[in-house]
């Protein structure tokens, strides 16, 4: 066999085994698949919703009901402290104006009987006449009594440059 | 010298040309192949033709789109492979008599194939509703007991590739995990289960994590008091249905679903409609392959578009 020959040879014999390699390994999706959601996500995107359209509509009564009476706010905001229950009512009622939300990635774990719910919030909305558009990472923490479900505490972190949604089935929504 | 020089020349540029040649005749090997398994569909006589999407009648204005993309026409096979230990696991449920009763879920006789409840996606076009069980296999924790979805799809790889079970592109494969293994993208915190199609050995295969309920009973069971007294396979079969109907209406993602991204049967997420016995005492509200069973409801693609049990039947919205 030539040299020339022998070249093309081992060239073409390369050419063909890549992809019986490929085939061998792991299947590559482009990364999409589509879940069943959880029984206590679906109950808690309920009471999420219900919670914020409630302050959406500015609507005390069913605001005080999701509300523990330890109920607190925390977020990276100084001072560093926790907005405590009076202060998150009365911004709320007065001083927040929510436009539009949408909750997305929810994930609900659950520890004894409290509910750890993790979800991103987007929304326009502005308080005090300052914007507090965009998204938002959101972690609630509800406990149970008897049939009723009371968020006892809230934090809320603004997400910097987030993932541009999908129109399309991902999985992770 | 120069006749030397010239002669060496031609061998390199010969050699280069010829080099580009294999190359760009790989590369659109690969690029036929690509698309091959991405719209087309082999028809075992030496050529391939685009799937059904061009030619079902697509119904609008019921709550659902299609996007264009293909459905699974004809009769589906369903492929269940057993990852972990489905004999003697840690639950009650990581058993035989959970194996017996899945089975009989899409058995040939009685099953949910060709049932009112999986006629409900023959309003997707051409979705027949006939899907029965095909074929099974097991996979002693090849990947582990700390799954990922990367390790899920190579559990199907592997179950193909080693000849276990056959590369159907019409099937829909079913990775049912046992108690003790866990799914690290959100089972049970996130979801109970998932879809997704792939390329596995040139084909669009298409399958399904679903992993053992009884691992986290107030995520992924509606009831712990299942009408089989086996809370993990009544669990799973509903999980198994639902995911079943999003593959035949929705293999590749890019089919049937809403404008917020739900195909038919996230509509009707963990809602079931009127039930025998209440919800926690056993309820059920279907009956196959002899066993009963609470399964959730499916939207319906007709009718201006709702939650029913079976086709034509009442719209329930809980």
């Amino acid at each position: 066999m030539t040299r020339t020959a022998a070249f093309f040879t081992v060239v073409f014999a390369v050419l063909l085994l890549i992809p019986s390699f490929a085939s061998a390994q792991a299947p590559k999706p482009d990364g999409r698949r589509v879940v069943t959601t959880t029984r206590l996500v679906a109950l808690f995107s309920d009471l999420e919703q219900q919670w914020t359209q409630a302050m959406q509509r500015r609507d005390a009564a069913p605001l005080n009901k999701f509300l523990s009476d330890e109920f607190e706010l925390w977020t990276p905001a100084p001072p560093g402290d926790p907005v405590s229950r009076e202060d998150w009512l009365h911004d709320t009622l007065t001083a927040s104006h929510l436009q539009s939300f949408q909750i997305q990635q929810m994930a609900v774990r659950m520890v004894d009987d409290t509910a750890i719910v993790s979800f991103v919030q987007r929304q326009k909305a502005d308080a005090n006449g300052q914007d507090r558009s965009g998204d938002y990472f959101i972690v609630d923490l509800w406990t149970q009594h008897g049939d009723t479900w009371q968020v006892l505490v809230r934090y809320a972190s603004p997400i910097k440059n987030p993932p541009q949604p999908s129109p399309s089935p991902t999985g992770k929504q | 010298m120069k006749s030397a020089c010239h002669s060496s020349f031609n061998v390199a540029a010969n050699r280069t040309f010829f080099t580009l040649l294999l190359v760009l005749l790989w590369v659109s090997y690969a690029n036929a192949e690509t698309a091959y398994t991405s719209h087309m569909v082999p028809t075992g006589k030496g050529w391939s033709e685009e799937h059904a999407y061009a030619s079902h009648t697509v119904v609008t204005g019921n709550g659902i789109s299609w996007h264009g993309g293909p459905i699974m026409p004809g009769a589906a096979h369903v492929y269940y492979i057993w990852y972990g230990n489905w004999t003697s696991g840690p639950k009650l449920s990581d058993s035989q008599t959970t194996v017996n009763l899945l089975n009989a879920l899409f058995g040939t006789t009685g099953g949910i194939g060709g049932s009112g409840y999986e006629r409900i996606n023959t309003t997707y076009g051409n979705v027949t509703g006939n899907v029965a069980w095909a074929g099974a296999t097991t996979d002693k924790y090849s990947q582990g007991t700390r799954l990922s979805d990367a390790r899920v799809g190579m559990v199907v790889s592997n179950a193909i590739s080693s000849g276990k079970l056959p590369k159907d592109a019409n099937g829909i494969y079913f990775v049912l995990t046992s108690s003790d293994v866990s799914e690290t993208s959100g089972f049970c915190s996130y979801y109970c289960g998932w879809h997704t199609s792939a390329s596995i050995s040139g084909t669009d295969i298409k399958y399904a994590f679903v992993g053992n309920p009884d691992r986290c009973p107030s995520a992924c069971e509606m009831q712990t008091i299942s009408p089989s007294n086996d809370s993990g396979a009544d669990g799973m079969a509903s999980i198994m249905a639902h995911e079943a109907e999003e593959a035949l209406t929705d293999p590749d993602l890019n089919a049937w679903y809403d404008s917020t991204g739900a195909e038919n049967a996230d509509k009707c997420a963990w809602k079931f409609g009127p039930t025998t016995g209440q919800i926690g005492s056993g309820a059920y509200n279907q009956t196959f392959g002899s066993h009963h069973w609470l399964i959730q409801m499916n939207w319906e693609n007709a009718r201006g578009g709702g939650c029913d049990q079976t086709l034509g039947g009442p719209f329930y919205t809980r």
